[in-house]
């Protein structure tokens, strides 16, 4: 395990290795974290993930981690890294397995008070419009070429379908379309994963959550925003399923065979990449645009599925009140411009369980189940101290097998159900490795970013209804 | 036991054990069956599957494999008790894989990662690497 000893405190909430602690290192690895956070981040591999990530060519600056760190396999999760453009490397390993994976939050115009009688019926429904769970398919089953438009239409093309609304697509990240996908890069594997798994949000930390509004930190923002308390919203979270993870897998193996080629040396070999603008290193990031794609139409589907249940039980005229507040990526690569030693320079960054933070977007952090989610706004500062990046959740900090021996999820839904979240879960015994005890405190985890000052608490939410897998 | 599950934060990490490579990379595979959780179909019929495998090297044939065998049971709804490695060499690999029909599985893995693999030879004489899963 890596020691605090081995840590250089740069500011308040920032700590730094320096780039002699290892000799492959390129640049240092920086570190957001409190104290008290700092202590469960080096209980695990994660800063040696970390400072692997800063052995990688054409790493610019330095390889960052955000406070919700905590162990992955080559990028820790929480990671975030500017490659060069034209002399770096692309890796699948730090963008993940689930491409895309995000976070949409939906916005009604209705109040707790207005919607607490229906509570339970409208988990229910959720629970049944939106398929979950371990090998669900969804009420799509896509032949090759609407696949291939999908892939490279991203949400718009689902929209095209009739499964959303256009106005949605401004409140998305990159209006839900990345224009370097390309249908043809994506293997037949890779689309036989994902065929039927649109609209779908799987299992794991995936969910389908109804929260209300708790508290606004910042009254001006948030009714530019549309935000008041007492509203409730949605908060989907998903990726790109089946077809992202083949994606990476196909990927990561190509990668790996052509290392010596680029006689690229590496210190994991899940850090498998290629040189950005090699054909390798093209085609892959063709793929992984279209993956994005693919979880921009799942994410639009959902809502699609939300909105259904949502006038099922509520009326008809109801459903048009759910708005798109924002929807945002937090497993991607991007090409974006930074100052690098006084000058603009292009990069690739590879965001790895960490969401762009750009001045005034919106960046939506889901907590745990039963704890709470926040609503924050990108701020300067991050694109001067982090490549435009901040947290994307609160972070494990338990094993899953441990939260398994230590918590039954019967006793659980108990638990929530009379704190007033309504449960609907297709397995207990993932519930139980989503327990809120089994990860960090995201109060903890917000705090250090408003602090540090990449963005800002806006608004937050608290879950009274929740939908799993 | 040929497999074990060790702590990990996240995701699964699992220690394979086998005689030889053919042991290994059998336990490897009974590794990622437990850890699905399959659900047998009523009267399941026996299923048989040829896969044949090119790599970069032994590790990544392991991985490869894996990540093949992953693909065939989650997308046919089928999971494997045996594999007969009719080649098994260092960088190449074709079996035939026995097993049934599957009518659910209880538990998802993303992809078997490269991550802290490598085959090496224990102390007791065994060929052993970590495995992790994304799940």
């Amino acid at each position: 395990m890596f020691e605090i000893k081995n840590l250089k405190k740069i500011s308040s909430n920032i700590w730094e290795v320096s780039k002699d602690f290892r000799q492959d290192m390129r640049v240092p690895a920086r570190i957001f974290a409190s104290e008290k956070l700092l202590d469960e981040i080096l209980s695990d591999n994660s800063i040696n993930q970390l400072i692997n990530v800063s052995t990688l060519p054409g790493v610019q600056k330095y390889a960052l981690s955000m406070p919700d760190i905590h162990e992955g396999y080559g990028f820790p999760v929480g990671g975030v890294a500017g490659f060069d453009f034209d002399k770096g490397i692309i890796s699948p390993g730090g963008i993940g397995y689930d491409i895309n994976c995000g976070v949409r939050l939906l916005k009604s115009n209705l109040t707790y008070d207005e919607i607490k009688a229906y509570l339970r019926e409208l988990t229910k429904e959720l629970y049944r419009e939106i398929p979950s769970g371990v090998g669900r398919g969804g009420r799509l089953k896509l032949n090759n070429q609407e696949l291939d438009r999908i892939l490279e239409g991203g949400a718009r093309r689902i929209i095209e379908m009739g499964y959303g609304d256009e106005k949605d697509l401004e409140h998305i990240e990159s209006n839900g379309k990345l224009n370097e996908a390309n249908a043809d890069y994506v293997s037949k594997t890779a689309k036989e994963r994902g065929r039927d798994q649109l609209g779908t949000i799987g299992a794991g930390n995936h969910f389908v959550e109804i929260d209300k509004v708790e508290k606004i930190f910042d009254k001006e923002m948030a009714e530019k925003f549309g935000l008041f308390e007492n509203q409730i919203c949605i908060l989907i979270h998903t990726g790109s399923r089946g077809l992202g993870h083949q994606v990476a897998t196909d990927y990561i193996r190509k990668m790996i065979s052509v290392l010596p080629k680029y006689k690229i040396i590496l210190p994991d070999r899940e850090l498998a990449c290629s040189p950005f603008l090699s054909s390798e290193g093209q085609e892959y990031f063709s793929a992984m645009s279209s993956a994005a794609n693919f979880a921009w139409a799942n994410r639009e589907l959902i809502t699609w599925e939300v909105r259904k249940a949502w006038q099922n039980v509520l009326g008809k005229k109801s459903a048009k009140e759910l708005e798109i507040l924002y929807d945002v990526a937090h497993n991607i690569a991007k090409i974006e411009e930074y100052e690098i030693d006084g000058k603009m320079k292009k990069l690739i960054v590879h965001r790895k369980g960490a969401t762009r933070a750009f001045i005034n977007q919106p960046v939506l952090i889901p907590g745990s189940m039963g704890t709470a989610s926040y609503v924050l706004v990108g701020q300067e500062k991050s694109l001067e101290y982090s490549f435009g990046s901040t947290c994307h959740g609160a972070g494990r900090r338990m094993s899953r097998a441990r939260a398994k021996r230590e918590i039954r999820g019967e006793k659980l839904k108990r638990e929530l159900e009379e704190r007033g979240i309504a449960v609907e879960a297709g397995s207990m015994s993932g519930l139980a490795e989503e327990a809120p005890e089994a990860y960090k405190d995201v109060n903890e985890v917000v705090e250090i970013v408003h602090q540090i000052g990449i963005a800002q608490k806006l608004a937050k939410l608290k879950p009274i209804g929740v939908i799993k897998g | 036991m040929p497999f074990s599950f060790l702590d990990h934060t996240a995701d699964v990490r699992m220690l394979v054990r086998g005689n030889n490579l053919k042991d290994l990379f059998l336990s490897g595979l009974l590794g990622v069956v437990d850890f699905l959780k399959p659900e047998k179909e009523k009267n399941a019929k026996g299923i048989k599957r040829v896969v044949e495998i090119d790599s970069f090297d032994k590790t990544s044939l392991l991985i490869d494999f894996l990540n093949g065998c992953l693909f065939l049971m989650q997308s046919n709804y089928e999971f494997y008790s045996e594999a007969n490695f009719e080649i098994l060499e260092e960088k190449r690999l074709r079996a035939e894989l026995k097993g049934l029909r599957a009518k659910s599985f209880k538990e998802e893995i993303k992809a078997i990662t490269h991550h802290e693999a490598e085959i090496k030879e224990s102390e007791d004489g065994l060929l052993e690497t970590i495995i992790i899963f994304d799940i």
